[in-house]
């Protein structure tokens, strides 16, 4: 039950009272109005375009089309002009005699004076938006951006990002404002992608082909997102051409890809299907096979996307979307017949693995409840598994006997989603946008399980059988069920010409084993606007996140699983205040922000100091929990966003600590990614159309690490310091604090340079590029080992502290095509 | 720009076959030596105490023993004993052993260091092994599994175990004479608490088990253990084992926090590669205020044997 003299209560009904009444007013006092609406998609794909501005010219008043192109706008009565915009393609402008409620779909056509240039961001100026603390980068910028080993990663690019920081080397796994990797939300096409990353999180699982836009939101909430503390990464895939069948590929070092898409019916069906594979494993085939007779060693990943696009009537559209990726490590092995021994016939063959991957699908029906009003419904599914498989059969005969054995292990994690929502956008007038909508998912929750089979018959010369089998499951923690869900409200409220605010109330529901948790979070955005091309943005927002990942090292590995809130363990709570400064000039060509922000957070949860996530014990009894952090930094970030020359320069300046009663004596230390300076700087420039190149640079205070300053000899549970040759003397590391050294710095350089040819079949593309082009050894880890030395003419093993470095200079080069 | 691409790539390549391990300077405090001192004792058995010092990790000096420290046994208060060093094991030893129920602290002073006081000790009690039984089953294959099950009553305050089995067995030697000797045997248990349990699995003797009475917290426990015989006990031929004994050990907090975080200490080192938080080991020198006197262990344990025939 709601209590109604919690402060937090008391709060939102004031913010409803007041969002209320002013929308009361403003439809009371309405004159004659019309509504024009529509959707709006590019003129050569039929893909629907979102962002676009859509602009009455006379009193300059307008809105933006939704992630599925549709704007309304509601006008008084009489002779508009209206513009629909967005930087790179041509302005269309309407003059409409608006005399009773219109329908308009307009299709954008790319501007031919900026087919010589790239364009970053299209939509409503960073100085117009009401919202802070949102980034979004085009697909075809994030391909610009040299990538390690040429695969294009949608992660890495938004590590470039103020506020965003990466994890380890090449690590896709992503740190927005202080917080955790599992507290980021990855939706992709609105589903939940439980592990974003390939290869131990050197690639992430996005394949930039398939994608049409990413959208990053930091801070200031709007109410339809809840569920993670720190940051909300929305993925959309491509719909697929409306207009003629398309392709696009790739040759790289390590993988390749293919997307095609195209009409299944003119402007009315269309799909998309995009596929990528790495061939480590079959390239290496020849050679691994050549150590060892009949052994196979091998690693591959692969994803697939794809999705159908129907237009089922002017007010009725249906997306179904489904993404399926794989990591697969594997060792096969067979036994060799002893040639020299006839009498004995033996087989084995042994086969282990161990694969991850995500699936998920969206069904999505858009419908139109009048030209005001646009609904979203979406089905969810997704699921992440983790599984580790030993089969093992061996058979023996000898003489007139016979035996056979076999041994099937497997050891599995992951999670299981089943969900629904539906969200509307209501467009009352121009001074309202309202969103709110309902969301539910079921969780299944698997924290660990072993099954083993093992069968052996043995049969005697006499032809006697004895057979026995074992069948059993181990449950290291039981599965968990839990019910999840939210209602939100929202509203982008235009006060006057000046001031816009985005007031909302987002009300969660968490139930797992019979514990209900509930929450209120109240989120408020609001911009001022200074002048034509300086705004001021403030926001407040209170989330609450009921699912947590368990991660012995905090990089993001596939074993870390996933658990819920349970009557143990309290979901975790942040706050973040943030406040920015914006402005655009040369006629948006630079856009600049400065922002501060301030986060605590509450009920953090992290695994206990030497505990294993693999293990016989239930996770609840090796969790630290209680946990606090805090988290403030500085962000600015400087684009230019058209010309032949475009790219951004951002810098961090941030702070991050943690707290927890069992870890640091309970003291306050720095969380291991707080890193106080992070530079980027990402260009790119098109010479001309058959030559383009892209640099990038980036700089980041070294990580912290926690390292001993003290070693001691260790008593052994008998009571003994062992003291001799065969048992030397083993020591003990004190640590004096948690991530108590800094690290060196980091930062490299990337360049690609792609080389453009028109053929007769369509175009061509040779990217060459080169990772850490000056070689930069940037700290990986750090580790104290004997090194032998030779002092005086004699080697001595001496006590040394080692940097240990993941990546020098990789070069890579990609062949790319597009028809 | 054909050639430039090609001079490009190669000279990338050639630099790319870098090595990627750099020794560096470590900018850390300088390290402070304090006293470290580790005496874990048994009930019965004369105090025994081991005394050096930490080093600098970077350090490449071996471990020293001190032999002119002084070391002062005290019982309820009073000074009973000073320790003597003994050479060849570098340790001090008394010839007090600690009795049950009495209170014993040591005050160690070397000239480099502070003085070190220990808190005080009370021997705790042994707690009794009972209701004792053994059985054995044959399983495919021939070999048979033995079944140990026995019950102790736990007291209602928190308690720490340590459980070990020993077979005694004998054998012929060479010369035709039977030999008897004796070797810690390995165990099996599905019980929550023992499989929840420390195993040391570095130790030479690692068939132990290191346990807490959270989930039976004064209650009457009963624990079973299954061990496989083999005819060979310990690839010595012709050997078969005589009896097992069953060692249940009363350890103290600190032995039980000591040697728990000493294993995940030891299972976490080499982690850093995935970035996993190393662990640090149990003190028993920590100020109320966290400020740190010395370095290591000190305990008093008390154990509970008892023995199958076979």
């Amino acid at each position: 039950m709601l209590n109604l003299t919690n402060p937090k209560v008391i709060t939102m009904v004031k913010l409803l009272i007041f969002f209320f009444s002013f929308l009361f007013s403003s439809l009371i006092f309405a004159q004659q109005k019309h509504t024009i609406s529509g959707f709006v998609v590019d003129k050569e794909t039929g893909e629907s375009m979102i962002g676009v501005n859509v602009i009455w010219k006379e009193k300059f008043q307008g809105t933006t089309t939704n992630t599925f192109g549709f704007y309304s706008l509601t006008l008084p009565e009489g002779t508009v002009e209206i513009d629909f915009s967005f930087i790179g393609y041509n302005v269309e402008s309407k003059t409409l005699n608006l005399d009773k409620d219109l329908s308009l779909n307009i299709e954008l056509e790319t501007s031919a004076q900026n087919i010589q240039e790239v364009t970053i961001v299209g939509e409503e100026t960073v100085v117009e938006r009401t919202q802070s603390s949102i980034v979004e980068v085009p697909v075809e910028q994030i391909k610009n951006i040299p990538a390690l080993l040429g695969e294009v990663d949608v992660l890495k690019a938004i590590q470039l990002l103020p506020g965003v920081q990466s994890g380890g080397e090449g690590s896709s796994g992503f740190y927005v404002r202080g917080g955790g990797p599992d507290q980021n939300l990855i939706l992709l096409d609105g589903v939940p992608v439980y592990n974003a990353s390939h290869l131990f999180g050197f690639f992430s699982v996005f394949n930039a082909d398939a994608i049409k836009n990413v959208r990053l939101t930091k801070g200031g909430f709007p109410s339809r997102f809840g569920g993670r503390l720190s940051s909300v990464l929305e993925i959309d895939m491509k719909e697929g051409n409306m207009k003629e069948i398309k392709g696009e590929g790739s040759l790289g070092l390590i993988a390749s890809k293919l997307t095609l898409q195209g009409p299944i019916i003119k402007d009315k069906t269309s799909f998309i299907i995009s596929a990528r594979r790495t061939y480590i494993d079959l390239l290496a085939q020849p050679f691994v096979r050549s150590f060892d007779d009949g052994s196979q060693v091998g690693y591959y990943f692969y994803d697939l996307n794809a999705k159908l696009n129907h237009k089922i009537s002017e007010k009725d559209r249906l997306y179904l979307s489904a993404y399926s990726g794989k990591d697969r490590f594997y060792v096969n092995d067979e036994g060799v017949p002893d040639e020299k021994n006839t009498d004995v016939d033996y087989n084995y063959q042994s086969d282990f693995g161990l694969e991850w991957g995500n699936l998920t699908s969206a069904l999505r029906w858009n419908h139109l409840f009048s030209n005001k009003l646009f609904s979203n419904t979406t089905l969810t599914y997704t699921k992440y598994k983790f599984l580790t498989e030993v089969n093992e059969l061996s058979e023996l005969s000898y003489s007139d006997s016979f035996q056979k054995d076999s041994i099937e292990f497997a050891y599995y994690s992951g999670i299981k989603d089943i969900g629904g929502k539906i969200d509307f956008d209501y467009l009352p007038n121009p001074n309202h946008y309202i969103k709110f909508g309902i969301n539910y998912a079921y969780h299944h929750f698997s924290p660990g399980a072993i099954d083993l089979y093992q069968k052996s018959l043995i049969r005697d010369s006499q032809q006697n059988e004895n057979i026995n089998t074992t069948d059993t499951t181990f449950n290291f923690s039981k599965e968990l069920f839990s019910h999840d869900s939210f209602i939100y409200l929202e509203d982008d409220i235009k006060v006057n010409d000046r001031l816009k605010i985005n007031v909302g109330a987002h009300f969660s529901n968490f139930f797992t084993n019979g514990k209900i948790y509930y929450d209120i979070q109240p989120r408020l955005s609001s911009r001022y606007i200074l002048s034509k091309d300086w705004s001021i943005k403030a926001s407040y927002a209170e989330m609450q996140q009921y699912i947590h990942l368990l991660s012995n090292t905090s990089i993001g590995l596939p074993i870390d699983i996933w658990v819920p809130s349970t009557d143990s363990v309290p979901p975790q709570q942040s706050r973040q205040v943030a406040f920015s400064v914006n402005h655009n000039f040369k006629e948006g060509k630079f856009e600049i922000t400065a922002e501060g922000y301030y986060k605590t957070m509450t009920d953090l949860m992290t695994l206990s100091p030497g505990s294993q996530i693999i293990g016989f014990q239930d996770w609840q009894e090796k969790v630290e929990i209680d946990g606090v952090g805090r988290s403030y930094g500085f962000e600015l970030f400087f684009q230019k966003k058209k010309g032949k020359t475009t790219g951004w320069f951002g810098y961090t300046l941030s702070f991050s600590d943690r707290k927890f009663e069992n870890i640091n004596f309970g003291k306050w230390y720095p969380y291991k990614y707080d890193r106080r300076h992070d530079i980027s700087i990402v260009a790119t420039h098109k010479f001309n159309d058959n030559f383009d190149i892209g640099a990038t640079w980036v700089f980041g205070t070294g990580n912290n690490i926690t390292l001993s300053n003290a070693k001691y000899p260790q008593i052994n549970i008998n009571g003994n310091i062992n003291n001799n040759l065969v048992n030397p003397i083993k020591e003990v590391d004190y640590y004096p604090s948690r991530n108590n050294y800094r690290m060196a710095s980091y930062h490299r350089f990337d360049i690609g340079l792609n080389f453009h040819k028109k053929k007769k079949w369509g175009e061509r593309t040779w990217s060459i590029g080169a990772y850490n082009a000056y070689n930069r050894k940037n700290p990986f880890f750090i580790r104290f080992e004997n090194n032998p030395t030779l002092v005086n003419g004699e080697l001595e093993n001496r006590r040394v502290a080692k940097q240990i470095s993941l990546f020098p200079v990789i070069p890579s080069i990609t062949y790319k095509f597009k028809f | 720009m054909k050639k430039l691409s090609i001079v490009f790539c190669s000279v990338i390549l050639l630099i790319s076959c870098d090595k990627m391990q750099t020794v560096i300077d470590i900018d850390l405090p300088p390290h402070e030596s304090k006293l470290v001192v580790n005496s874990s004792n048994n009930l019965a058995s004369p105090f025994k105490v081991y005394v050096s010092h930490s080093i600098d990790p970077l350090s490449n000096d071996d471990f020293q023993f001190y032999s002119d420290a002084s070391v002062i046994l005290y019982q309820n208060s009073s000074a009973v004993d000073t320790l003597t060093f003994v050479d060849s094991s570098y340790f001090y030893i008394s010839d007090i052993s600690p009795q049950q129920g009495e209170n014993y602290k040591f005050i160690i002073s070397h000239p480099k260091h502070n003085t070190l006081n220990t808190k005080s000790l009370i021997a705790p009690n042994a707690i009794e092994i009972k209701n004792v039984s053994h059985t054995t089953s044959n399983v495919s294959g021939g070999s048979q599994i033995s079944y140990i099950r026995f019950d102790i009553d736990d007291p209602i305050e928190s308690n720490y175990y340590l459980l070990r089995l020993r077979a005694y067995y004998s054998y012929n030697t060479e010369n035709g004479s039977s030999q008897v000797d004796k070797e810690s045997l390995g165990f099996d248990s599905t019980d929550p608490s023992l499989t929840n349990g420390t195993q040391d699995y570095d130790d030479s003797y690692s068939n132990k088990i290191l346990f807490d009475d959270q989930l039976f917290n004064g209650q009457t426990k009963s624990f079973e253990l299954s061990y496989e015989n083999y005819n060979e006990f310990y690839d010595v031929e012709d050997s078969k084992i005589d009896s097992i004994q069953i060692n249940l050990h009363s350890v103290s907090y600190d032995y039980f926090e000591y040697h728990k975080s000493r294993v995940q200490q030891n299972d976490t080192q080499g982690g850093a590669i995935f970035g996993s938080e190393p662990v640090n080991v149990f003190n028993s020198f920590v100020n109320d205020d966290g400020t740190i006197q010395g370095y290591g262990l000190y305990s008093i344990n008390s154990k509970d044997t008892f023995m199958i025939t076979h």
